[in-house]
C-alpha cells in the first residue's frame, strides 16, 4: 500500500515538475519557446557570415559597415554586411564590446583599463575620474557614456564631467555580478548581468526597475541590445538570444545557428549576432 | 676589399654566435610554465585571467590560448610562483586548473 501511494506521489511530482516546452521547425530556423505569447515576433536567420580568423566579442554598426572587436587578436576589424574585411586597427589591449556613435568608434580595452574612441583615423583617451577594471562594455549617447566595470561589478555612468555609479557586487535587486554589457537607451541603463545569468534596467539615480532571464534560465547573458521598444540578449552557454518587451514580456528565444553568441546588434529589421565560438555573424531577419 | 669581406663575415658570425649564447644563457635563467585551465570558453574571464597572470612577478611573454584551453608564461627561475599561487590565480578567474608544468625549455604552442 505504502509503495503504491509512493508510486502515486512521485508520478504526481514528475508531471508537475516538467516545463511545458514544444520545440518547433519552420524553414532554417528552430525555435524553442516556453509558452509562447499569441503576439510574439518572428524572427528568422537570413544567413550566415563566416569570418577568417576573427572571433568577434562586440559589435557595432557603422554605417552600411560592421566594426568587430576581434579580442583573440587584440584589433579590431571593419567589415562589410558581407563579411569581407575594409579595415583593421592593430595593437588594441584586448577590445570587448564597442560602439559608434556621432561618428566615434568608442572602444573598451579590458587590459589596460581604458576607455578610448576612434574619430577621423584618430585615437582619443576618454578621461574618467574612476578607476576601471577591466572595462567589457561601453554604451555612448551624446555626452553621455555608460561603462560595464567586469570586476568592479558595477556600471559607471559619466554625464559631461559627472561620473556616478550603478550596482554593486550582489546577487539580488540592485546588485550585479561581473557586468559585460551595456545600453543607454530612452533615458535607463540596460546591464547584461553576466554571472547573475539575467539582464537588470536601472534609472539614471542607479534604482533597479527590472530584472530578466531567470525564468529562462540564462546561463551567462553576455551581451545586450535595446530598439524598437525590444530588448535582446545573448545566452552565451546556451547558445540562444531571448528577445523581450521593454515591459519585460517574453516575445521570442532564438537558438538556431548561434556558437557562443557574444554579442547582438539591431538595425530596422536586421539582427546581427556576434558568434565567439564559430567566428562568424548570425544574420537574422524580422519578418 | 677580400680582408674586408673577411673581418665582416667573422664579426658578424661572433654576432651571432654572441646572440644564441646570451639566448642559451637566458633559457638557463629562466622557468617556462603552463597551465591547462578547464573551461576556458569565455573570453572575459580567459584575458581576466591573462591580466592577472601578468602581474605575477616577474612574468613575461603570457599568451593564452581560449580555444586550446592553456596559458604559457616565463618567470626568472629565482621567481618561480608556487603551483598554489597559481592554482588560485586561475581559481580566482572563474577556472580550475587542471595541470600546471615547470620546463626549464619553453613550451610549444599547441602540443598538450
Amino acid at each position: 500500500m505504502l509503495n503504491r501511494i509512493s508510486s502515486v506521489i512521485l508520478i504526481a511530482g514528475l508531471i508537475g515538475s516538467c516545463d511545458n516546452q514544444k520545440e518547433a521547425k519552420e524553414g532554417n530556423q528552430k525555435v524553442i519557446a516556453n509558452e509562447p505569447p499569441s503576439d510574439s515576433i518572428n524572427w528568422v536567420l537570413k544567413k550566415q557570415i563566416t569570418l577568417e580568423g576573427i572571433s568577434p566579442v562586440g559589435l557595432a554598426l557603422d554605417g552600411e559597415n560592421l566594426w568587430l572587436a576581434d579580442t583573440d587578436n587584440n584589433r579590431l576589424v571593419k567589415t562589410d554586411l558581407d563579411g569581407n574585411v575594409l579595415e583593421r586597427i592593430p595593437n588594441i589591449q584586448r577590445p570587448m564590446h564597442i560602439d559608434f556613435t556621432d561618428g566615434k568608434l568608442y572602444i573598451t580595452e579590458y587590459l589596460t583599463d581604458t576607455i578610448s574612441y576612434f574619430r577621423e583615423g584618430k585615437k582619443w583617451q576618454s578621461r574618467y575620474d574612476m578607476q576601471f577594471d577591466a572595462p567589457a562594455g561601453i554604451s555612448a549617447v551624446g555626452i553621455t557614456e555608460a561603462v560595464a566595470d567586469f570586476y568592479n561589478h558595477r556600471i559607471i555612468l559619466k554625464e559631461g564631467d559627472k561620473e556616478i555609479i550603478i550596482g554593486k557586487k550582489g546577487y539580488g535587486k540592485g546588485g550585479l555580478f561581473y557586468p559585460t554589457d551595456v545600453k543607454l537607451y530612452q533615458g535607463k541603463v540596460y546591464v547584461a548581468d553576466a554571472y547573475n545569468n539575467r539582464m537588470q534596467v536601472f534609472d539614471r539615480e542607479g534604482n533597479s526597475l527590472l530584472i530578466l532571464g531567470k525564468k529562462e534560465k540564462i546561463k551567462v547573458a553576455t551581451g545586450i541590445e535595446v530598439a524598437g521598444d525590444h530588448i535582446f540578449i545573448t545566452d552565451f552557454e546556451r547558445n540562444r538570444v531571448l528577445i523581450y518587451s521593454l515591459e519585460g514580456e517574453l516575445k521570442q528565444i532564438l537558438i538556431e545557428s548561434f556558437d557562443k553568441p557574444a554579442d547582438v546588434l539591431v538595425d530596422g529589421n536586421l539582427m546581427y549576432v556576434a558568434n565567439y565560438g564559430g567566428g562568424t555573424i548570425s544574420v537574422i531577419e524580422k519578418k | 676589399m677580400k680582408k674586408i669581406k673577411v673581418t665582416l663575415t667573422l664579426m658578424l658570425a661572433m654576432i651571432g654566435m654572441l646572440v644564441l649564447s646570451h639566448e642559451v644563457v637566458a633559457q638557463d635563467t629562466k622557468t617556462y610554465v603552463r597551465i591547462d585551465v578547464d573551461g576556458l570558453s569565455c573570453p572575459f574571464c580567459a584575458y581576466g585571467m591573462e591580466k592577472n597572470l601578468k602581474k605575477v612577478k616577474g612574468a613575461k611573454q603570457v599568451y593564452i590560448s581560449v580555444q586550446d584551453g592553456y596559458t604559457t608564461f616565463n618567470v626568472p627561475k629565482d621567481k618561480q610562483p608556487t603551483e598554489e599561487a597559481l592554482t588560485k590565480i586561475v581559481e580566482d578567474a572563474g577556472f580550475t586548473a587542471r595541470k600546471i608544468r615547470f620546463s626549464p625549455t619553453p613550451f610549444k604552442k599547441d602540443a598538450k
